[in-house]
């Protein structure tokens, strides 16, 4: 049940919110309303998956009550071990055994006719989210960072919260601790941002990213050795922009739901394709995973402590890290790797050359290594990837055109102004004046209604299309 | 002790107003789902579609997701603004860019809305093509005809009009057209003298209806609509009771005569493809012919008003039956729409839905049977070979 769907938009959401209000100050009754909602939310998309979450929830809880400062160092190390392997383990079996037993298999080829069999696993939606989420608890109960969850009820409805289980923003206990504690009541306020937060993303999902995929996956599936440059760039262009308002839209929705609720969550995308440089890209783009990557990885590995090379060398192995956690598939690795090298040019004088580049220069030069990075991101495979490669530098011989959709161009248009226009001259005065004219910003809720109402036309009237990060 | 929070009480009756607007929209789908009769509802939706499969309550539908999905979308289907928001969105479309929401509707140059398969089967015509359906209908039909003549019956093969076929120069090239002129236009010639050389009565409406492009100040297919408008109807109602007249060897009823004139707005059927759209503001200002019958009520004594006549075809069969039966004299004609889904006419009047065996029966005591197909068509329909086994089992 997506955001978007009617159901969630009709029945779902108006229950739930009704019973929320409606339980008006009483603050155990809202938290068990909340959590029973989510958890049936979720055991509505992932029925047979909910009972290994709740399991593996228990198990947390569990070694993060074990894990008091009273304990000896060494146990409380094996107990975040213990506890670490289990939620990898959870993400591995679901996400990566098929990747892994197939690739197993090619290797062990050579060497013996005799195959492990290929489990077919469904993909929970949402897993690596939760799954990082619950790691990020652990570890930071274990580095002090965090108190543990009084209660387990406290602890499921920080995994099962449902605006931000399915697609993140990723989030720390200990910043959301308070508001699960004492949810605050909901006031007018937060009813009225948290609606045009949501709209807003309802309109980038459902009337930007949604039709721009329709090109964008026609030149993906299309041969790319008859892909003319023209048009293995538009659809480039059109995935670049979908995988921006898809998920970024996600976030409003899921930011916006929560404010509706009286909760408050981190902002997970700051115009990122405003960056001047790929670091800094990193620093707008998915900014929750960026901080687990750092947090969790990154500075456990070394960071940029001991010397040039490590540092290139744990940026690598972060971003591979990064790469195969969006997909179990060689093209997310090949991205990964992509980026890590990039990133480490960046270090090197990429980023130094750019920074001296008028800022014209240095946007269209980082959008350009980005939509790279995306060409091997939606590549279903590396041999696909190396195709398309081609057929964007006009090596392949153009064959049949792919028809354009009408709205293509006026998207584009569209899309490109919005992710952009936070560049120009223009914006900060333009952006000042919005923020202190009441009569501006009820035109622009008003815009963001119609946006809505238009939104759930098109997501009564158009066929089903999941986010892309649902299945990571 | 429930804990409280320690600040000032929000206001109850705000929040109790919130939850009953927020409990509206379940309250009116759960509504329509109990009252279907009294369902509340911002519009209808135009258009047939595949009815949904029927909810599987079970574990496995749970597991993999099916029961959900089914629910969802009966769910969807019970809310009431949703025609109201489905026409909204295709409207919006259509107009920013000129995106026809439904994928059985292509829009060719002057807003001309067709079915693709007209233009795939127009863009598909080989040199082989008129001969192969030639050879397969044929024997099909001579079976008919055969049987009927044996019983002192008349029967004759109608061929309606493609609108594919009639305006070609507004559709060609929305799809890939594989097709050369000469083989797309040599395609009812051919099939025709196939006919003729097998010695199957049959009347060319198709040919007919494609001479009648530029005779009129508009087209003689509107449009909005798939089908021909009613100025092409009465040439080929007028050719229908001429062809009555002939193989019967009487006059069973006077050939139509008839005035037209043009009005500037078109409703009915030709429309239909227009609804099939489902926008928000129906664009009925494309003109349409006015028809009327000069000589259709000298009926006093006809050999026609006895007639048990039948007609047998696609949905091409609704109009020229129409005029035999309310402006000409055969008022016995029953229309039989691809032999099952419904017939129409017949004396006493009637229409039924979803014919049963049974229900088709009176087709064998025909003293007149047509049997329609249009050229798009010609061997497609199942309806001919069933139409011979129920008249060649009555013996």
């Amino acid at each position: 049940m997506l955001f978007y769907e009617p159901l969630f938009l009709f029945l779902f959401f108006p229950l739930v919110y009704a019973l929320y209000l409606g339980l008006g100050r009483r603050v155990r009754a809202r938290k068990i309303a909340l959590l029973a909602a989510s958890v049936a939310l979720y055991l509505w998309g992932e029925p047979l998956f909910v009972p290994v979450l709740v399991l593996s929830s228990l198990l947390d809880y569990g070694l993060s009550r074990a894990m008091g400062p009273e304990r000896p160092a060494e146990t409380r190390r094996w107990l975040l071990i213990l506890g670490v392997t289990a939620n990898l383990l959870l993400l591995v079996f679901y996400k990566y055994a098929g990747f892994l037993t197939e690739n197993l298999n090619l290797a062990l080829g050579p060497f013996t006719t005799a195959r492990l069999p290929l489990l077919e696993i469904v993909l929970p939606i949402g897993v690596s989210f939760v799954v990082f989420e619950k790691i990020t608890y652990l570890v930071d109960t274990y580095r002090g960072v965090s108190r543990p969850a009084p209660t387990f009820l406290e602890y499921a409805l920080f995994v099962f919260f449902f605006p931000k289980l399915l697609a993140g923003p990723i989030l720390k206990y200990h910043e959301m601790e308070r508001q699960i504690a004492v949810p605050d009541e909901v006031t007018g306020r937060d009813f009225g941002s948290g609606f045009l937060r949501f709209a807003q993303g309802m309109a980038k999902k459902v009337l930007l990213a949604d039709p721009l995929a329709a090109f964008a996956d026609a030149a993906f599936a299309a041969a790319p050795g008859g892909l003319a440059p023209g048009q293995a760039w538009l659809g480039l262009a059109c995935f670049t922009l979908q995988i921006y308002f898809d998920f970024s839209g996600y976030s409003d929705m899921a930011i916006g739901l929560a404010r509706m609720l009286g909760f408050q969550l981190r902002e997970n995308f700051n115009m990122p394709y405003i960056a001047r440089s790929l670091t800094e890209f990193w620093q707008r783009w998915h900014m929750s995973l960026t901080r687990w990557i750092r947090e969790y990885l990154y500075v456990p590995l070394g960071g940029n402590r001991h010397g040039a090379l490590r540092t290139y060398l744990n940026l690598w192995i972060c971003f591979l890290a990064s790469g195969l956690w969006h997909g179990a598939s060689w093209n997310f690795v090949a991205w990964g790797a992509y980026n890590g090298l990039v990133l480490s040019l960046d270090r090197l004088f990429i980023a130094r050359w750019l920074a001296r580049a008028p800022p014209v220069l240095a946007i269209a030069a980082t959008l350009f290594i980005v939509m790279i990075g995306w060409m091997i991101f939606r590549s279903p495979s590396l041999a696909h990837m190396a195709g398309y490669a081609g057929a964007l530098a006009g090596a392949s011989p153009a064959g049949a055109t792919l028809p354009v959709p009408a709205d293509v161009p006026a998207l584009l248009l569209a899309g490109g102004t919005l992710a952009l226009a936070p560049a120009t001259p223009l914006y900060p005065p333009v952006a000042r004046a919005y923020e202190g004219s009441r009569a501006l910003r009820m035109i622009g809720a008003g815009v963001l209604a119609v946006l809505f109402v238009l939104a759930c036309a098109r997501a009564l009237a158009a066929p089903f299309v999941p986010f892309i990060y649902f299945r990571f | 002790m429930t804990a409280v929070l320690p600040y000032p009480r929000s206001r109850p009756v705000a929040r109790l107003l919130a939850v009953a607007v927020l409990l509206l929209l379940p309250l009116a789908a759960l509504w329509n789902l109990a009252l279907p009769a009294w369902s509340i509802r911002a519009g209808a939706l135009s258009g047939v579609t595949n009815p949904a499969p029927p909810v599987a309550w079970s574990w496995h539908s749970v597991a993999d997701k099916r029961l959900q999905d089914s629910l969802a979308r009966g769910f969807a289907d019970l809310l009431p603004f949703r025609p109201l928001l489905i026409r909204l969105n295709n409207e919006a479309r259509y107009d920013l860019f000129g995106y026809v929401s439904t994928p059985h509707v292509v829009e060719g140059t002057g807003g001309h809305l067709i079915e693709p398969r007209y233009i795939e089967e127009y863009c598909a015509r080989g040199p082989e093509t008129a001969e192969r359906k030639a050879a397969e209908v044929i024997p099909k039909l001579r079976d008919i005809q055969e049987h009927l003549r044996r019983q002192g019956r008349v029967f004759f093969y109608l061929i309606t009009p493609s609108k594919a076929a009639h305006m070609p120069d507004r559709f060609v090239d929305r799809l890939a057209c594989a097709s050369t002129v000469r083989d797309r236009e040599a395609y009812l010639p051919t099939l025709t003298a196939r006919l003729r050389e097998a010695g199957i009565q049959y009347l060319d409406a198709a040919s007919l209806t494609h001479a009648l492009r530029g005779r009129y100040e508009i087209e003689v297919f509107p449009p909005r609509g798939i089908h021909w408008n009613n100025l092409a109807v009465a040439h080929t109602a007028q050719a229908l009771i001429a062809k009555i007249n002939e193989l019967s060897g009487r006059e069973m009823a006077p050939v139509l005569a008839w005035t037209h004139r043009i009005r500037d707005f078109s409703e009915g059927m030709d429309m239909d493809m227009d609804h099939v759209l489902n926008l928000l503001v129906s664009r009925t200002g494309d003109p349409s012919p006015v028809v009327s019958y000069t000589n259709g009520g000298e009926c006093q004594g006809r050999p026609a008003l006895a007639l048990n006549a039948a007609m047998v075809g696609s949905s091409f069969i609704g109009q020229p039956g129409g005029a035999l039966i309310y402006d000409s004299c055969f008022k016995r004609l029953t229309r039989y729409h691809y032999l099952w889904q419904y017939r129409e006419g017949g004396d006493p009047a009637q229409t039924r839905t979803n014919l049963t065996p049974e229900e088709l029966l009176p087709l064998r005591d025909a003293e007149l049977l047509i049997v329609e197909e249009n050229e798009s068509f010609v061997t497609e329909s199942n309806y001919i070979g069933r139409l011979r086994d129920l008249l060649l089992a009555g013996g």
